[in-house]
């Protein structure tokens, strides 16, 4: 473990990096010198080019990474740390980083001109932890074969522990409309970044996917609206990814997930609260078995708000939505004081023109119905079973919806009673298996225990109590304060 | 290999004024894609069809691409390969560009595949000047393909 000073300008690799004046040249013999767990210092001048292909092995272990870190030269040890470092490359090259690394304010440019810049991180036969904080990712060259920032896991080691890339305040700057970030059996968390699309080419497709392959991707607080019109978010047409972005702003008219999805393995591309406008409640999902919305047009009469925007969820299942793979709802949380008497879960739900039967949509109902522990049992008002024939779903003759567009509203409502064991979450879900399919779902779930919902994550409901005195103040989907 | 056919389902407004847009795609095997955004209260939905049409084109071909080169790359290819979207002139170029980089087995099962090709496909691929250099990557090729081949048969004892 070692402390090494790096600086382009007037360092050399043959000097030992102990201080400013014997600083190294290159990133990689600093790596090498600083050892695992050790210090590099990079000079907020530095700035240096590698002709062709650059490899920057880290020599950290997971428990030992190497911290790269820009700083101001002006004190040694530094004082105050910096975000002009600069390694560049050129050419067609492919920039490969390896082993265990934290980076801080370092730009990375990779290949200049028409020449193609691929970007390797990890591979199938080694771990790889790299986080990069107020660093900048940049394509130089603009050409296309394999021009990507690839992140690439899926060890065959039994030691290996995957690979996993962090960008924290973090930019990409593509040099083609074809520049994307790809994600193969591995995980990339992208955070906290304010205009995190630099520069004037934007990417067609931010993230590609690679068929034969799986990983999680998680953005959050991402500023993503240089990405809009004409463009898209994540390629959905291959791979089985789990999918996730969370608080972040969007660009107008962008398309999250276009593409068909592979299969029920196929990537799951979820997104919570994120907008190109001032809302609090725009949510998306895209499976296999079709992509739910949120919608605040056709809404229902003192359903799911939260205090000024009602809303509901529109669920279109695809044409692969069945009996035993259906579409469904992400679960929505209650808190239910209720035990050894009857709780009644009511869902409403609208179509145009399609009476839904039990083998078709139901909800779901996952309570602690088991005296003495916290296990759960599962129960629904779906059709016994996939031989069973079919019912029509109750119709909902008291709720009033906006149904504006609709040509034949059919009001319906899905409606399971159980008996809990013990005080605690109640979890309730809509599934849809009809395919090719419109339903609206409005999220006020009718509980009879008198206790009212509160959704995961971040989506509001009016809060209220069905019986009793008292009123529950709800934040983000969170019990903050409950009534009598 | 164009797309057939381009058209919006739906157009629905929301409360703010966007729209829920819902596109469907057929290409020229009869296969359906369907696309659905929110648009902004006065954007041309379209017009956004044409170059929505062209972008699904490019992914189908970069998605089928994708899957051959990983399973020639990894020798796990079934069968023969079938392209709808992009050509075996694509395919090669890929798979002469992952080569350059490739190590170990990846290299000798890229290198099967590209023994598969005609000594003129060789020489354009590899921009090699004659037939006497084609040979000569030929002869690299297949010592890669038998160095692989003697491990896989290598067993325990």
């Amino acid at each position: 473990m070692a402390t090494i000073y790096l600086r382009s300008t007037d360092g050399s690799d043959s000097d030992d990096g102990s201080t400013w004046a014997l600083a190294k040249a290159t990133l990689a013999a600093a790596l090498t010198a600083a050892g695992a767990g050790g210090t590099v210092y990079m000079s907020q001048s530095h700035a240096e080019s590698t002709a062709g292909s650059l490899t920057l092995t880290s020599p950290g272990t997971a428990a030992d990474p190497v911290s790269i870190l820009c700083v101001n030269d002006a004190a040694a040890p530094p004082t105050a740390l910096a975000t002009t470092g600069a390694v560049s490359t050129t050419g067609s090259m492919t920039l490969t980083f390896a082993g265990y690394a934290y980076y801080y304010g370092v730009v990375f440019t990779g290949s200049d001109g028409a020449n193609n810049p691929t970007w390797q991180l990890g591979s199938v036969n080694s771990a790889l932890w790299h986080r990069f904080d107020s660093c900048k990712i940049v394509f130089g060259g603009s050409g296309t074969t394999n021009a990507e920032f690839r992140i690439t896991g899926g060890g065959t080691s039994a030691a290996a522990n995957g690979t996993r890339v962090e960008w924290n305040n973090t930019t990409f700057q593509a040099a083609n409309t074809a520049h994307r970030i790809r994600v193969q059996n591995a995980i990339f968390d992208w955070t906290n970044t304010p205009s995190a699309i630099a520069g004037a080419t934007i990417p067609t497709n931010l993230f590609g996917l690679t068929a034969m392959a799986g990983g999680r991707i998680r953005l959050h607080g991402v500023d993503l609206s240089a990405i809009g019109s004409g463009k898209n978010i994540v390629d959905v047409q291959s791979g089985s990814f789990d999918f996730l972005m969370q608080n972040c702003k969007l660009g107008s008219s962008v398309t999250i997930a276009p593409g068909t999805h592979p299969g029920q393995a196929g990537n799951r591309v979820r997104v919570v609260n994120c907008d190109s406008a001032d809302t609090n409640y725009r949510d998306y999902e895209k499976v296999y078995q079709g992509e739910i919305f949120t919608e605040t047009t056709i809404v229902r009469s003192g359903g799911a708000s939260d205090g000024t925007t009602p809303r509901s969820f529109k669920m279109i299942s695809s044409a692969n939505a069945k009996f035993v793979s259906p579409l469904f709802l992400e679960y929505i949380p209650f808190w239910n004081d209720t035990t050894g008497s009857p709780v009644t879960v009511t869902v409403p739900v609208l179509t145009d023109n399609v009476t839904l039967t039990d083998a078709e949509a139901w909800v779901e109902v996952e309570y602690l119905g088991t005296s003495g522990f916290p296990l759960s049992l599962l129960v629904s008002d779906r059709a016994a079973d996939i031989l069973a024939t079919p019912a029509n779903q109750t119709t909902d003759g008291s709720s009033t919806w906006t149904t504006t567009g609709l040509g034949t509203p059919v009001k319906q409502s899905l409606s399971v009673a159980f008996t809990p064991q013990e005080k605690g979450i109640v979890r309730a879900r809509v599934l849809l298996a009809k395919g090719s399919t419109t339903m609206y779902v409005d999220p006020l779930i009718l509980a009879s225990s008198g206790r009212q919902y509160m959704l995961g994550e971040s989506r509001y409901v009016n809060e209220g109590v069905s019986g009793g005195g008292g009123g529950n103040t709800y934040s983000r989907g969170r019990l903050i304060n409950a009534g009598a | 290999m164009p797309i057939a056919l381009s058209e919006i389902l739906e157009d629905r407004a929301q409360r703010d004024g966007r729209r829920h847009i819902q596109e469907r795609h057929v290409d020229h095997l009869d296969v359906a894609y369907f696309v659905t955004y929110l648009a902004e209260a006065g954007a041309n939905a379209s017009a956004a069809l044409t170059p929505r049409a062209t972008q699904i084109l490019d992914r189908l071909s970069d998605g089928e691409l994708d899957f051959y080169e990983a399973a020639i790359a990894t020798d796990t290819l079934v069968g023969t390969v079938t392209l709808s979207y992009s050509t075996l002139a694509d395919l090669r170029a890929r798979l002469r560009s992952r080569f350059r980089n490739s190590t170990g087995i990846e290299a000798a099962n890229i290198a099967e595949f590209l023994l598969t090709l005609t000594d003129n496909q060789l020489q354009n691929l590899f921009n090699l000047a004659n037939q006497t250099q084609v040979n000569q990557l030929k002869n690299r090729l297949a010592a890669k393909v038998a160095k692989r081949d003697a491990i896989l048969a290598e067993a325990g004892e």
